[in-house]
């Protein structure tokens, strides 16, 4: 919906959300239960889930292990979970009036911790999902732990080429993925043109992925929002140490009682090249020099309390990789960083929560053309600015709100001098010269309710204004649960986007420039989630969802075919087209108390966009993904973990024949060009992988320690996803298997060594 | 097959709908070929000889085309010319294209381009004999129809040829600057500076000047450095403009049947 007058739809929007206030402020009134979670030892559990059987309310305890909790009057049992613990529950009795005696709750340490898997019922938000650091850890690595690495396991994701981690969230494009970082939106969060995620695992306490719904109050682009969460504050001070073969990294929390606060600091370096001269490359096969990739990550976290209910964090995130030429004298190589500084003020009061955030983003690659550069003439520079205040409030125990604004300023500017080779496609512009600007204010709010013990609901708005126009997005979301082991859920979501990539980069390359949009695109998705997570004997539990989704596209953007017009382009103009997204996410997950878990996904989706008059596949279609991942502990300190990946292959448009084209100026030369059939109408065979690690745990002066060995592709297979299609022809009507062009990882194998206190 | 989903036992009849809706537009096609036997045809007229900036003049003054198939992505297979005739349309006068009679296909795995020379079916000597028109009447302004057929299939056509962006020299205040005359018939320029950075490798353009920068530090840049403009016909532009596009200037085959005119200066030194 596109608005001229947004004073006007802001009024309606106020309206709208105190006229659900006054009708929910009828609700009936419920109680508050409190309480404490101790471990065995009696110190406080922080971040453990609580809630009410048969209830959607869920709380999260603090670091003094104190939860609160809303319940309507009656009995009811409370279920408490955390990560490496079993899961307690006990009876409780509402009375009919007056709140009951605060709560204390033990929670038993595992034989196993951290068993990594998604546990059930640990998501915390609605029709998404939650991957916590012991999954990523527990994901046999490509060197190191990796929680890009780990999205595939989650059902409704797919990564098309597994050289680089970009994902499609229920099959939305490449490009319509936000990532942030406690709420600070980042660029440029990978490693090695892409290959490795730019976070520490350590340093994370956990990923969630919103997927079929955001709240209107939360910013993100169509596909949904990938939303780290930094490691939680340390309540005595704790830190992790990791090698691997990528290189080493070391996090520490500690608590500053001085302040009343507590810091946190990781820091990564890889010493990859190193290693590799370690180990005698010194060239490629030919002898010649490599240009060595080298990298380092640094993540900082200041918190404070600034009065009784104020907290004050303050975090710095800096990423760089660089490139040791030394082996080209005179050259100088690709350098990309990004740089991010954000406030995040924070007011807990009894019954609401303010939070304040400042973010400012430097996103930065400079690199020359070629080899024997001397200048670095191509370069993508993104700044990001934003402010956001938010209050959260619980009106009564029935009935809760969200409203807040926030501004965005970004100002891009990017610039090749000639055909840019990180992109294979003739839409690319062979020089470039951008630079654009956008302000976008936005005003949102989100009213929930809870119906009674098994039923809650949302509905938001959130309209975003650029220049003289509005644009409304409308959210709602439903949960019931019909009985205590089964939950449905129901989302309607709106989202709008006001920047685009030229398609999907190939693997290993430059950042891609992204480009500013006067006219957002826009997505409306329908989404369903049915989870059956029923009682089993003590110490197992299990869970099933079935999620099946719909998503139409509006105004998508698709960079046009530039053939070979080589004119400078200074603002990038893309052709507009619609698109639909239809699929089915399934997930099953099965744990035992000793640690044994099994993980399965599956997704199914089809994606096509609008070419002309007919409806093609969408570049990364991908109708089939399936994985599933398996722990097994052993010998009481061992563990064995496997994982399988299998999904189609890539899309591929098929070729018909070949035209030349003539030279310019020599009209007895010309040049092969191939004659392309219907676009992505064929497909390249399916991808598979299999990988290991087997893992020994045991406890050293306090501190635990973890020593890995891991392969990755213990099959060997190819999973070739892109060709040189004349070679890959030839090689078939020649009886010999085809060579790819690029092919998916080799078996790699790697150890790791883990210690924490 | 793969890539499509097999519906066994349908239990359920909505889960079925479901299955068979998630596989609507899964079916996959070869990768390679469906029309491979579809005619091409190949013809660029130029007046002005080619030459390469590091190697001179080509060897060659007559001029080529091909009569072929789209083949398939590593091969091009020729086809029969059964007749053939190219005039001038102001007086009818024919030109002396001939046809080589060739067969198979050649490989053309290596994208650095195929020479027309070596690979070509018709031939355009540069003095025509008995009465008809040679390479070096090819002229500016004219305009020339293409008649053809292969394998009962005739391809039709027509071109202007664009007259010769005649370049000028203007050295002021220490900059070089390059104007060419406005072509009767070009649609767009390609222009080529080797001692520029932007140009090094050539560009599009629709104006008629070219400051020279003298910013390409690289070893390319030859010794006496030549700048050169192209004008290119409407039928050529169209034909490169838009990698879909399959056909240019001709109707009955994919293929283009265009003209170009060319003029080289060399740059003078700093």
């Amino acid at each position: 919906m596109t608005l001229s007058r947004p004073g006007f739809f802001v009024a309606r929007l106020l309206q709208a959300l105190a006229f659900l206030g006054a009708t929910a402020a009828a609700a009936a009134q419920g109680a508050v239960v409190t309480g404490t979670v101790l471990d065995d030892a009696g110190l406080a559990v922080r971040a453990a889930r609580v809630s009410l059987s048969g209830s959607v309310t869920i709380a999260s305890t603090d670091s003094a292990g104190a939860f609160r909790l809303l319940a309507t009057r009656g009995e009811h049992t409370i279920e408490v979970r955390r990560i490496g613990f079993a899961v307690a529950r006990q009876g409780i009795v509402v009375p009919d009036a007056g709140d009951p005696a605060p709560l204390i709750i033990r929670l038993s340490v595992l034989a196993t911790a951290l068993t990594g898997v998604v546990i059930p019922g640990e998501r915390t938000v609605a029709l998404g999902q939650t991957v916590n650091r012991a999954t990523v850890r527990n994901a046999p690595p490509l060197g190191e732990a990796d929680v890009m690495r780990a999205l595939p396991f989650v059902p409704g994701v797919n990564m098309p080429n597994e050289l680089v981690p970009r994902v499609n969230l229920a099959g939305a494009a490449g490009d319509e993925t936000a990532i942030t970082l406690d709420g600070h939106p980042l660029q440029f969060p990978t490693h090695m043109y892409g290959f490795v995620g730019a976070f520490n695992v350590a340093a994370l306490e956990r990923a969630e992925l919103l997927m079929h719904h955001v709240p209107a109050t939360i910013d993100t682009r169509l596909g949904g929002t990938l939303a780290l969460h930094s490691r939680e504050a340390a309540e005595q001070g704790d830190g992790e140490f990791v090698v691997s073969v990528l290189g080493a990294s070391t996090t520490l929390g500690v608590p500053l009682p001085a302040i009343d606060g507590d810091l946190l600091v990781s820091s990564r370096y890889s010493y990859l090249a190193h290693t590799i001269k370690a180990l005698g490359g010194s060239g490629d096969a030919e002898g010649a020099e490599f240009a060595w990739p080298y990298y380092g990550d640094l993540l900082v976290r200041l918190g404070h309390r600034v009065g009784p209910r104020w907290r004050l964090e303050t975090m710095g995130y800096y990423a760089h990789d660089w490139f040791d030429v030394s082996g080209f004298p005179g050259t100088i190589g690709p350098s990309i960083s990004e740089a991010m500084a954000g406030t995040r003020l924070v007011r807990e009061g009894p019954s609401s929560r303010l939070t304040v955030r400042l973010s400012q983003d430097l996103a930065l690659a400079t690199k020359g053309q070629g080899e024997g550069t001397t200048i670095r003439d191509s370069e993508v520079k993104q700044r990001a600015t934003s402010a956001e205040v938010s209050l959260d409030t619980r009106h009564s125990a029935a009935f809760a709100s969200t409203i807040g604004i926030s501004v965005d300023d970004r100002r891009h500017a990017a610039r090749w001098p000639y055909r840019y080779s990180d992109y294979d496609t003739p839409a690319a512009p062979s020089v470039l010269k951008y630079s654009g600007s956008q302000r976008l204010l936005a005003i949102a709010g989100e009213t929930r309710w809870t119906r009674g013990e098994t039923g809650q609901s949302a509905v938001g708005l959130r309209l975003s204004t650029a220049g003289t126009s509005a644009y409304l997005a409308p959210r709602f979301r439903t949960s019931w649960r019909p009985a205590p082991s089964l939950r449905i859920e129901a989302a309607y979501d709106r989202r709008y986007q006001f920047d685009a990539q030229i398609g999907d980069p190939r693997a290993s390359v430059f950042p891609p420039p992204t480009f500013l949009l006067r006219r957002p695109r826009r997505m409306d998705g329908i989404a369903t989630t049915v989870e059956w997570a029923p009682s089993l004997p003590s110490g197992r539990s299990l869970a099933l969802s079935v999620t099946p989704f719909a998503r139409s596209y509006v105004a998508r953007t698709k960079a046009i075919d530039r053939g070979f017009d080589t004119t400078t382009v200074t603002s990038m103009e893309f052709e507009r087209i619609a698109a639909r997204g239809l699929g089915v996410g399934v997930g099953l997950t099965y744990a035992r108390s000793g640690g044994a878990s099994l993980q399965v996904a599956y997704t199914a989706t089809s994606v096509h966009e609008r070419d002309g008059d007919a409806w093609v596949r969408s570049d990364w279609s991908t109708p089939h993904s399936a994985s599933a991942l398996l722990t097994l502990p052993f010998l009481r300190t061992w563990e064995f973990t496997t994982s399988l990946q299998q999904q189609s292959g890539p899309p591929l448009t098929p070729i018909d024949g070949q035209l030349l084209v003539p030279s310019a100026g020599d009209p007895n030369t010309f040049f092969p060009l191939p004659v392309f059939g219907e676009r992505n109408s064929a497909r390249l065979p399916g991808l598979r992988r299999m990988d290991i690690a087997i893992r020994r745990s045991w406890a050293v002066r306090g501190a635990q320690v973890t020593f890995a060995l891991q392969g990755v592709n213990v099959l060997f297979d190819r999973n070739e996803f892109e060709y040189e299609l004349r070679s890959y022809q030839e090689s078939i009507e020649g009886g010999f298997p085809p060579y790819p062009k690029r092919q998916g990882f080799p078996f790699v194998p790697s150890f790791g060594l883990e210690i924490r206190w | 097959v793969r890539g499509v989903l097999t519906v066994r036992r349908p239990g359920s009849p909505l889960v079925a709908a479901a299955l068979v809706v998630l596989a609507a537009g899964c079916h996959d096609v070869p990768i390679f070929g469906s029309t491979p036997h579809e005619p091409a045809v190949y013809v660029v007229l130029m007046r002005e000889i080619a030459v390469n900036e590091l190697e001179g003049t080509l060897g060659d003054s007559s001029l080529f085309g091909l009569v072929a198939n789209l083949g398939s992505a590593y091969d091009i297979q020729y086809r029969p010319v059964e007749q053939l005739s190219l005039t001038r349309r102001a007086d009818g006068a024919e030109f002396d294209w001939t046809y080589l009679p060739r067969t198979g296909g050649f490989d053309n795995l290596l994208s650095s381009g195929v020479d027309l020379v070596a690979e070509g079916n018709l031939r355009l000597p540069w003095n025509g004999t008995a009465g008809r028109l040679g390479r070096d009447s090819i002229a500016g302004g004219e305009i020339v129809d293409l008649l053809l057929e292969t394998g009962g299939r005739l391809v039709t056509g027509s071109t202007m040829i664009p007259t010769k962006p005649t370049i000028t020299i203007l050295e002021s205040g220490g900059v070089t600057t390059m104007y060419w005359a406005r072509s009767i018939g070009a649609a767009r320029y390609f222009v080529t500076a080797p001692t520029d950075r932007v140009g090094f490798f050539g560009y599009f353009t629709g104006d008629t000047s070219h400051v020279i920068k003298r910013d390409a530090t690289w070893s390319g840049v030859p010794a006496t450095p030549y700048f050169t403009v192209v004008a290119l016909d409407s039928n050529l532009v169209a034909y490169r403009a838009d990698s879909t596009v399959r056909r240019a200037g001709i109707v009955g085959a994919a293929g283009v049947f265009g003209a170009m005119a060319t003029d080289r200066v060399p740059i003078p030194p700093p």
